[in-house]
């Protein structure tokens, strides 16, 4: 599946925001027809790293070229070769569905017809046909990240970075993703996937990078990294991983059950 | 003197945090410690400018609009001391300004703070009950008539004593009957709201709230721009049907309507604490149920022809769409559009002769009324309800978000230049002839597309995508504008009427104009998208939205 040529050839990549340094110099790169799992706690930088991906934000210093474009210089043409789908995003809320789908799709310049055969597509296969013509101030969540996704989709991106994609949707809707993830990687596209839901990245994804505090400290399929760390599954590879050397997580609540009681 | 007056404030705020005033709210069915900790938060919102641009929470436009009434009210007081008039004639003119402002301001800042209340939302499942809720937003939006209250009425309280028949105590009536006024109106305006939450379903409020906002504006406009004698007519017809209360003893009127306004405005102000936080989630999400309709129009396909393929085809409705259905946009026309209702219906009565007339004629304001509503669309166009959604521009290219300007440029174009002239021909081919009102047409559509060219540059990013704030509703720079608007557009008036005399003049400058029309649009169009760029990168750059994770720990 995975082939020589890297869709995303990161090196050395440093952003800093406000005099601090978020990202310290990584690297890593992305095949074609990958999945990787973007893995790291709140605030480590993957969010940071998927934005720079996307050609949203610039980095500081370091080589960072998507689909062979270099960023931020050929930002334009990269951007129409992603599909984003961000971690709680907000909407225009007072169009509907469709005209969402439609004002993304055009956005990207695809053809009226095949855009509308698209849209239809995506909105049958999120069941989604029927409140089509609802504004999305009306939708639940789970209906919105469906939107969401079909909208990075509607473009046959190449590369498609997910932030957080199952947030908001039931168990069916994540099935249905997680297919459609596995569908799009054998079509040939290159997903990025980040996610806190470890043990949907353990079983969807070829490969896991985990960001800590800006660094990358693991690049590696979950089996090696399993091997590696000598653990069980990908939660506890992932805790051993983020936490100081000879330092155990807190798990014992114990403590604030008291506080919240006195 | 803003210290004196913060301290005078604070003093007063530790009095009213004691026991007493906690026991009057008790009785209220106010909690005293949740009151005081909402007052703090709204206090902490303003302070910071953030939330819409609320007067109540803007403490220094308010205080810019105390000054400037005090400099109005002063003025007059001065005149009145002059030629030596009666506190009662001061007294009438200063309380009258104080209830048009109240309630023009009161209106619209009522109807924004509790159908639009985006903190409400925030605090639903909070334990607090409506009454607190609402107490404690009444209390903040008292202080715009404390500012206006004083701002009309101190000077003219002052003067008093040195008026004809002034005497020492009128100062402190004058100012305890502006208060009571306030007060009074203030509630009154925030029960209306609460009547009408009885009657209108919960989604339809923001709907209900627009009209309400907007009749303050309509019966003004009315009165200034409706035909001549309109407004005679009517109070004759008021007073015909009012005519048998002429022998109703004037004490017994007066104490029924005031025993009716107090039931009003104590059924509202119940109705509206009453479980006013359970239904703030339907009111905030409008007209959630409301189903739109699939044009597949041929219209859409020439603009994308025409109009820089999908992405203008993009720009076109999304701007078209967000025109009719964005609650801020509306929000912002609101104040305007009754005026350029009757602006309109006054030209239109005034004869309409045909503009190749000799004499001048109202058809010479046309193209630039047209001009002056587009002005005002592009400058109201950047702010929206759902200016979170920015960031789906991020992830279009550059070359797509010139096209998008191109569609917006499109769905301006027609609706406010092309369809009025359109609509506006039959009746001058009536009136003037087919080859005079085609003439005509095609001026005033070539004029007004310089108007829309030069409101093209003042939109200041992508349409609907910034959050109306604190500044945009000062407007200064709005109002320099809009006055240079008004100097220019009297000179191309008369200008165009001395055109008008030939019609050989006109012909050979409708082309001249076009095409100083295109020139325009074309730079304009560079600026816009140029602003949406720079708007874009700032987003990036700057907003905890977009920038969620470094955002929250480096900003704050």
């Amino acid at each position: 599946m995975t082939t020589n040529l890297p869709i995303v050839d990161i090196r050395n990549l440093v952003f800093s925001y406000g005099g601090t340094e978020v990202l310290h110099s990584i690297s890593f790169s992305l095949g074609k027809g990958e999945i990787i799992g973007l893995l790291g706690p709140n605030g480590a930088g993957k969010s940071t790293t998927i934005k720079i991906i996307a050609g949203i934000l610039s980095q500081t210093s370091g080589h960072v070229s998507v689909c062979g474009l270099s960023l931020p210089e050929s930002a334009t043409t990269v951007k129409e070769r992603i599909g984003y789908v961000p971690e709680a995003a907000g909407l225009f809320e007072s169009l509907s569905g469709q005209e969402f789908l439609e004002l993304s799709g055009r956005l990207h310049d695809v053809e009226e017809e095949t855009l509308q055969a698209r849209i239809k597509g995506v909105l049958e296969r999120f069941d989604l046909t029927k409140d089509r013509l609802r504004r999305l101030e009306a939708y639940s969540k789970g209906m919105r990240q469906k939107i969401l996704i079909g909208a990075a989709l509607l473009h046959n991106p190449q590369l498609i970075l997910l932030d957080e994609p199952l947030t908001g949707l039931d168990v069916d809707a994540q099935i249905l993703v997680k297919d459609l993830i596995a569908a799009l990687a054998k079509d040939g596209k290159t997903i990025l996937y980040s996610s806190h839901i470890l043990e949907v990245v353990e079983r969807v994804c070829d490969r896991v990078l985990i960001i800590n505090k800006g660094d990358l400290i693991a690049d590696a399929s979950v089996p090696e990294l399993r091997q590696k760390t000598q653990q069980g599954n990908l939660e506890d590879v992932f805790r051993q991983l983020t936490h100081k050397q000879g330092s155990t997580p807190d798990t014992d609540m114990s403590g604030i059950i008291e506080k919240l009681r006195s | 003197m803003s210290n004196h007056f913060d301290r005078f404030k604070t003093a007063i705020e530790s009095r009213l945090r004691g026991p007493a005033f906690s026991g009057v709210l008790q009785r209220l069915n106010i909690d005293p410690k949740r009151y005081w900790l909402l007052m703090d938060l709204f206090h902490k919102l303003s302070t910071r400018e953030e939330m819409q641009g609320q007067l109540g929470r803007q403490t220094r436009i308010l205080r810019f609009s105390a000054i400037f009434s005090a400099a109005m009210s002063g003025v007059a007081a001065l005149v009145f001391i002059l030629i030596q008039g009666t506190p009662l004639a001061l007294a009438s003119v200063s309380l009258g300004l104080t209830i048009f402002t109240l309630v023009a301001v009161l209106l619209s800042e009522a109807a924004n703070s509790l159908v639009n209340p985006d903190e409400a939302l925030a605090l639903a499942h909070q334990p607090i009950n409506g009454a607190t809720y609402t107490g404690a937003k009444l209390s903040h939006l008292l202080n715009i008539v404390l500012h206006y209250v004083l701002g009309w009425n101190l000077l003219p309280a002052l003067a008093t004593p040195l008026l004809k028949d002034g005497r020492w105590f009128h100062p402190a009536l004058h100012l305890l009957v502006a208060f009571t006024l306030g007060l009074v109106l203030a509630l009154f305006c925030c029960s209306i709201f609460g009547l009408v939450m009885r009657v209108v379903p919960a989604r339809r409020m923001k709907s209900a709230a627009q009209f309400i906002q907007a009749i303050p504006g309509v019966l003004i406009a009315f009165v200034q721009f409706s035909p001549r004698g309109t407004v005679k007519r009517l109070f004759g017809v008021v007073l015909t049907v009012y005519a048998p209360l002429e022998n109703v003893p004037k004490w017994l009127l007066g104490f029924v309507l005031a025993t009716v306004a107090i039931a009003i405005t104590v059924v509202g102000i119940r109705s509206l604490s009453g479980d006013y936080l359970i239904r703030v989630s339907s009111m905030v999400h409008g007209r959630a149920n409301a189903a739109t309709r699939v044009r597949r129009s041929l219209l859409g396909e020439i603009i994308r022809k025409a109009f820089g393929g999908q992405a203008g085809r993009a720009g076109f409705d999304y701007v078209k769409r967000m025109m009719l259905r964005d609650w801020q946009f509306r929000r912002q026309l609101l104040g305007i559009l009754p005026m350029i209702f009757f602006m309109a219906l006054g030209v239109v009565s005034a004869g309409m002769a045909s503009p190749f007339s000799s004499g001048f004629t109202s058809s010479h304001f046309v193209p630039h009324l047209l001009g002056f509503i587009l002005t005002i669309v592009c400058a109201a166009l950047p702010y929206g309800t759902d200016y979170k959604g920015v960031w789906l521009f991020l992830l279009a290219s550059d070359r797509a978000l010139a096209r998008f300007a191109q569609g917006i440029h499109a769905s301006l174009w027609l609706a406010f230049t092309i369809i009025p002239n359109l609509l506006l021909f039959p009746l001058f081919a009536w009136r003037w002839g087919i080859a005079d009102a085609a003439t005509f047409a095609m001026y005033s559509a070539a004029a007004s597309s310089v108007y829309l060219a030069v409101g093209l540059s003042w939109i200041e990013g992508i349409p609907f995508g910034k959050q109306l704030g604190p500044r945009q509703i000062q407007g200064n720079q709005g109002f320099a504008r809009m006055i240079v608007f008004i100097i220019v557009s009297l000179v191309a008036v008369g200008l165009q009427y001395l055109l008008f005399r030939n019609v050989l003049a006109v012909w050979i400058a409708t082309p001249l104009i076009a095409l100083a029309a295109v020139a325009l649009t074309r730079k304009s169009l560079h600026a816009f998208h140029a602003a949406m760029v720079y708007q874009l990168g700032l987003t990036t750059q700057t907003s905890t939205l977009i920038y969620k994770e470094v955002g929250a720990e480096t900003l704050d």
